[in-house]
């Protein structure tokens, strides 16, 4: 059931309002319920992997509550090890099984065959991520298990975030969850800004990433009559895609949450406003990059250890932050080529504060801070080729078209209206483009959503931008008989 | 509770607004002309309906109710859609008579020759057009039952939004505004267009042919819907170009017909009774243009008033728009003539007798005898300038004369002439809209408007040529 699908137009509302009007004693057990449909929409017997991984972990938090602290190290080590075999059987299984063969392929052994004929369980590597902090949590003392059942099986369910996020920190939802079957959180404040960010979602992800995603494919899919033009436009409209799409996904999950009175992690911070590569993964899918951060980066030594070592520290959590967004090399090699600008960021550092200062740079120069911003953006942008193209035999050709042929032309004889926008259809890509970089220039100078910006302005001026959402959504978006709506891009990591 | 008061206030509001976007968006058959023969039929008075023909776009092509209402009166509608297949038929059979009694139900069985729609366009237009209603929902599953393409996406035809809301694209003036004669017209495609047609080519019936159950129960529960409602079935097939075993599928309906005291008229047979003439009646091999449907209409007058009795309506209350419709046709037609008029002398006296026209007359130059025509309507051609003829009066507007400024003049609430003269032949002197209507030479230019049908019919210049370049041409 995704977000943007006619069902759940439908089950939405149907969770929603009877959630408004029943017990405060009732309303976990329904939204439990309810989350456990949301899942089971996709495959009904991927359910019982949920349900082991919530059993599991909480049989665990209670577990480690009580036992010492060696005794504890062996909860956890079992805990994160049937985590990660499920999720390394479910996601990994068909990668390590190709890698083998192309090994055995080598020295002309016979190739291995899979027994299994598996299909990515939606969100597995959400819900394994948020239990498994929530086990860390715990042995390290951060937290006391969760007794109720029901409570702790709607925090690692909850739908709105259950298949792309956030990842919640049981120290943030947990309590919250808790406090659903004791009193009405819901509020009308928290519904309208709620509303606001599910109208804001579904236009990032159907007007603008959906409708960039059509030349982007189209340009991905022949790169073969592809040059230098195309190729950064296709860059170029990628990094705006993956933005939109899954900013897109985060802020209908928020705005969903929020108007049933739950909080949840803002994920994007507009990160192509960050001015360095640092600061742009403090602003990209917070909720994953603090997890890795705490939970990978940190255990393994943080910068606590040597500046060699904390190098290897950052390589190590961004390679694994790649083969988390998927089982293929291209994604590992995308984290390592962002774990390699951190790396280069800090050794390079000195020099670049001597030639600023050499050039006597302004540094409080909107220029200067612009121009961060550009190479930020031109360097996140280089490395989400690696990320789209799927294997790294087609990135490397993506970049060597990009750079061996040279089409300046393409940008004046129309040829870019032919990869499937025509110039009605740029058009109206171009004007969501501008009301994107208008609402993100609120975001960083406001530093407020839009739905709580929403909220604070007039009524009517409210009601006519939820009209005129609904409106681009309903007659702009890329959905119906004729398109292939494209799933949410996250869902499948 | 109060501050939740805006909640449904607002929920109102976009529904209204969403209301009337989806008005702009809603299917409209756009490659048919925008004509609706669903919101023609809704628009008619209840049970004012005598004869209705059924069938695809061999009907609205070939069926011409205003030649039926001008001959004897008959108030005959054609409930037509393109490929409408057997399904199709059933459901528009079934809303006809949902407010109308019509005395006799022509169908054409053209459907017989095809299982599957080959077109998704048609899909579209069958499944759309149809009002969502008890009949609409029955006909989306018999439609889902036979094609997977349907099932697969069946709650976006139930819902339409996700199919229509890319209509965007083609917005015109005609999705805000519903014109002529969508609120009046009679489900025919008015077309005077000749093309030669390919005449089908006939076996000789020996009576043998026999039908498959599935079209023999079609055709039965035809018979029987018709029946229980009071109404006559009679069958049809219009002539087109015949595959591989069409023929004998119209064969085999003669004979059940027969059987079954059902009046059949198969017009590929008939063509030359009627006197259809492949070179004049026919816009392409399978659809007649206005020539045909004429013969069609004067052969089927006859056979109608056979089967069952057809009064005459014409003057009585109730009918009005069939007058309506008629008028709509003859506009049509004497605009057609006109647009192709070259001589002015017999231009002239064709935008003297017609109705709802608006028309801007340019002099400028020098204008020679052959412009004495235009004294009928009352300019002297010698007097150069700008003259508006509407409904039958003519003023003379504007001078040429280059201090006379600018003439706004609104030919209807669509469009609007804007006058000037800037000197003889300067682009942009007379301008209709966005086209330029100005004199090129010597002579004089009209720019006719019909503010009935709310388009331009022509806009045609009638050069001068002057004594001294005549000789140029020897």
């Amino acid at each position: 059931m995704l977000f943007n699908s006619l069902p759940f137009l439908i089950f939405f509302p149907a969770v929603l309002l009877p959630y408004f009007i029943m017990p405060a004693k009732l309303r976990q057990f329904w939204l439990l319920g309810a989350s456990y449909f949301f899942y089971m929409c996709w495959n009904p017997a991927y359910v019982l992997l949920i349900l082991f991984s919530t059993v599991a972990t909480y049989a665990a938090g209670l577990l480690m509550q009580k036992g010492d602290k060696k005794r504890k190290k062996a909860i956890l080590a079992t805990v994160i090890i049937m985590n990660l075999a499920l999720l390394f059987f479910f996601k990994y299984w068909d990668f390590a099984l190709a890698n083998l063969n192309r090994v055995l392929g080598l020295i002309h052994v016979q190739a291995v065959k899979s027994p299994f004929s598996l299909l990515l369980p939606v969100g597995i590597s959400f819900y394994t991520f948020q239990s498994l902090g929530y086990a860390i949590d715990i042995y390290r003392g951060k937290l006391t298990a969760e007794k109720n059942f029901i409570s702790y099986a709607l925090f690692v369910s909850f739908f709105p975030q259950l298949v792309a996020g956030p990842i919640e920190r049981s120290s943030d939802l947990l309590p919250q969850i808790r406090e659903v079957g004791k009193k009405r959180l819901w509020t009308r404040e928290g519904i309208v800004s709620g509303f606001g960010m599910m109208l804001w979602g579904y236009f990032m992800k159907m007007c603008i990433a959906d409708r960039v995603s059509i030349p982007v494919d189209a340009i991905f899919a022949n790169l073969h009559a592809c040059g230098t033009v195309e190729t950064v436009a296709a860059a170029a409209g990628f990094s705006i895609q993956i933005y939109a799409d899954f900013a897109g996904y985060s802020a209908i999950a928020i705005g969903a949450a929020r108007m049933m009175g739950v909080g949840l992690t803002e994920n994007f911070n507009t990160p192509y406003f960050a001015e360095s590569i640092s600061d742009f993964w403090h602003r990209w899918h917070v909720s994953l990059s603090s997890w890795f951060r705490d939970y990978v980066y940190i255990p393994l030594g943080g910068n606590r250890k040597g500046r060699l070592r904390k190098y290897l520290n950052l390589m190590i959590t961004f390679l694994v932050s790649g083969l988390w967004h998927g089982s293929s090399w291209s994604y590992v090699l995308w984290g390592g080529i962002h774990g390699f600008y951190l790396v280069m960021g800090e050794v390079l550092k000195p020099l670049r504060e001597r030639i600023l200062k050499l050039c006597n740079v302004d540094r409080e120069a909107f220029s200067f801070h612009f121009g961060r911003r550009l190479i930020t953006c031109l360097l996140a942008g280089f490395a989400w080729i690696f990320f789209r193209a799927h294997s790294i035999k087609t990135a490397v050709y993506f970049v060597k078209r990009m750079f061996t042929h040279y089409n300046p032309w393409a940008l004046f004889d129309e040829s870019m209206f032919r990869w499937g926008l025509d110039r009605r259809e740029m058009g109206i890509l171009f004007f969501c483009l501008l009301i994107l970089l208008a609402v993100s220039i609120l975001r960083q100078v406001k530093k407020t959503d839009i739905g709580s910006f929403l909220l604070k302005q007039n009524l009517y001026f409210r009601w006519a931008v939820f009209l005129l959402l609904i409106t681009a959504v309903l007659v702009w978006g890329e959905y119906g008989v004729d398109f292939d709506s494209a799933q949410f891009i996250y869902f499948n990591f | 509770m109060k501050k939740y008061l805006a909640i449904p206030i607002f929920c109102l509001i976009a529904v209204l607004w969403l209301g009337r976007v989806y008005d702009v968006l809603r299917w409209k058959d756009t490659h048919g002309d925008y004509l609706s023969s669903i919101t023609q039929l809704d628009s008619l008075p209840d049970n004012s309906v005598d004869a209705a023909f059924v069938g695809s776009s061999h009907v609205y092509a070939g069926i011409y109710p205003s030649y039926f209402w001008e001959d004897r009166g008959i108030s005959a509608f054609n409930t037509a859609i393109s490929g409408m297949d057997r399904d199709s038929a059933i459901h528009y059979v079934k809303y006809l008579f949902e407010h109308q009694s019509p005395r006799v139900v022509v169908v054409d069985v053209f459907c017989l020759t095809y299982e599957k729609h080959a077109q998704q366009g048609n899909i579209y237009r069958n499944l759309l057009s149809f009002p969502l209603s008890k009949d609409g929902l029955a006909q989306l599953d018999a439609y889902a039952a036979k094609d997977e393409s349907v099932s697969e996406n069946k709650p976006d035809y139930l819902t339409r939004w996700p199919i229509i809301h890319t209509r965007y694209r083609e917005l015109t003036r005609r999705d805000f505004v519903s014109d002529a004669p969508n609120h009046f017209g009679k489900g025919e495609y008015l077309n005077w267009e000749s093309r030669t047609a390919d005449k089908a080519v006939l076996t000789e019936a020996d009576g043998n042919a026999q039908l498959s159950a599935d079209h023999e129960a079609w055709l039965k529960e035809l018979k029987e819907l018709c029946e229980a409602h009071g109404s006559t079935l009679a069958l049809m097939a219009l002539p087109f170009d015949t595959y591989e075993g069409d023929q004998e599928k119209m064969d085999a309906t003669a004979v059940w017909a027969e059987a079954n005291g059902v009046a059949f008229w198969n017009f590929n047979r008939l063509a030359e009774k009627i006197g259809l003439d492949y070179e004049t009646d026919f816009f392409d091999s399978s659809h007649l243009n206005a020539l045909g449907a004429k013969k069609a209409a004067l052969f089927l007058e006859d056979e109608l008033s056979a089967v069952c009795e057809l009064p005459d309506h014409r003057g009585e209350a109730g009918y009005e728009s069939w007058d309506l419709d008629l008028h709509y046709f003859t506009q049509r037609e004497n605009d057609d003539v006109l647009a192709q008029t070259t001589e002015l002398s017999e231009f002239v006296p064709l935008l003297a007798g017609g109705q709802d026209l608006c028309a801007v007359i340019s002099i400028e130059g020098e204008c020679g005898e052959e412009f004495e025509a235009l004294r009928s309507l009352g300019i002297d051609p010698s007097d150069s300038g700008k003259w508006l003829w509407r409904n039958g009066s003519l003023s003379k507007v504007m001078e040429n004369d280059p201090n006379a400024g600018e003439l706004m003049i609104d030919a209807d609430g669509f469009s609007t002439f804007r006058l000037r003269y800037l000197g003889d032949f300067a682009p942009g002197n007379v301008m209709l809209d966005r086209s330029d209507c100005s004199n090129t030479t010597d002579g004089c230019r009209i720019a006719v408007y019909d503010s009935f049908l709310h388009r331009v019919v022509t806009i045609r210049e009638f050069k001068y040529e002057k004594e001294e370049f005549k000789y140029f041409k020897f």
